[in-house]
């Protein structure tokens, strides 16, 4: 089926290619949404996302899925945009300690109004998205498309040009940085 | 319950967001403005004119010509003005005569002695 939609596509754009859109722009729109954590910034990248495919559908090989090669291309986008947005952080506050070792930064969010009371379930995804912000690049790409985006290992092994078993540990490493970073702020601040 | 029983199920609760993240629906016309900005892209860019084009040569070298004539015309001032004078005591004296002074004139204890 792929194959048919990208060889319709190549012979002719316009009617192939929005029956293309349509079928993977929600999909699109949340991976980004996952990376950027802001939903104009997400649909803008959706759509950079889709004018790449336009571009460049004739280069695509078919030697993987054309859902992990847009989906390749999500991900890729979104983390130069987050990195561009880092850099200018970084640039804006160049005497604060920023930058140093991503691996041993410790989750720094408002404590909660009342420490005893339930926290809210969007606080708790605030915290949570901030905590995967900290872990090292590839193991937030796996766990983010894993657990946000239910995409299997295997897609995203295709994804990030990497092997399954590769996949397997990256989330098993993610999911104790998490649970390390999530122990440390709750000991403050509960 | 302990805190540590406490800390442990704060921990899992939030790990359980995973599952109730907010999902986005895409806006109905997702497509059109895609297919608005693609068309755009396609859109072959309007060529430049020949008189733009020499326009803007022109202006070039206007800007290139008159940095090159300040420099030319600071570094003859200078040139000019160290070979002149080769200390600041001849130029002074230079200056003087030229203002017709001698040392009793810019002397302010003879004006006050008359």
């Amino acid at each position: 089926m792929e194959k048919d939609l990208v060889d319709k596509i190549r012979l002719d754009k316009s009617g192939s290619f929005e029956e293309l859109v349509k079928f993977y722009q929600e999909q699109v729109l949340n991976t980004c949404f996952r990376f950027v954590d802001n939903k104009e910034d997400a649909e803008d990248l959706a759509q950079d996302v889709f004018v790449e495919v336009y571009n460049s559908i004739d280069s695509f090989r078919g030697d993987v899925k054309l859902s992990s090669w847009i989906y390749r291309i999500a991900v890729n986008k979104s983390l130069d945009f987050v990195r561009k947005k880092k850099r200018k952080k970084r640039f804006a506050f160049v005497l604060s300690f920023a930058g140093f070792g991503d691996e041993e930064k410790e989750l720094q969010l408002p404590a909660p109004a009342n420490p005893h009371t339930d926290l809210e379930q969007k606080e708790r995804t605030q915290i949570l998205n901030k905590a995967i912000d900290l872990l090292p690049e590839n193991q937030k790409i796996a766990i983010t498309l894993s657990k946000y985006e239910s995409f299997s290992n295997k897609e995203i092994a295709e994804i990030m040009e990497t092997s399954v078993s590769a996949v397997d540990s990256l989330i098993h490493r993610a999911k104790n940085n998490l649970q390390k970073k999530l122990h440390i702020f709750y000991e403050k601040h509960l | 319950m302990t805190r540590k029983e406490e800390i442990e199920k704060e921990v899992q609760k939030t790990l359980e967001s995973f599952n109730q993240a907010e999902r986005l629906k895409s806006n109905p016309f997702f497509y059109t403005q895609l297919k608005n900005r693609i068309d755009n892209l396609s859109r072959p860019k309007r060529k430049t004119t020949g008189w733009e084009f020499a326009w803007g040569v022109l202006k070039s070298v206007l800007l290139l010509l008159i940095i090159a004539l300040n420099i030319f015309s600071a570094t003859l001032f200078f040139k000019t003005r160290s070979s002149n004078y080769s200390n600041r005591e001849q130029m002074l004296n230079a200056l003087a005569e030229e203002l017709t002074l001698d040392s009793n004139q810019y002397n302010p204890n003879l004006l006050i002695n008359e």
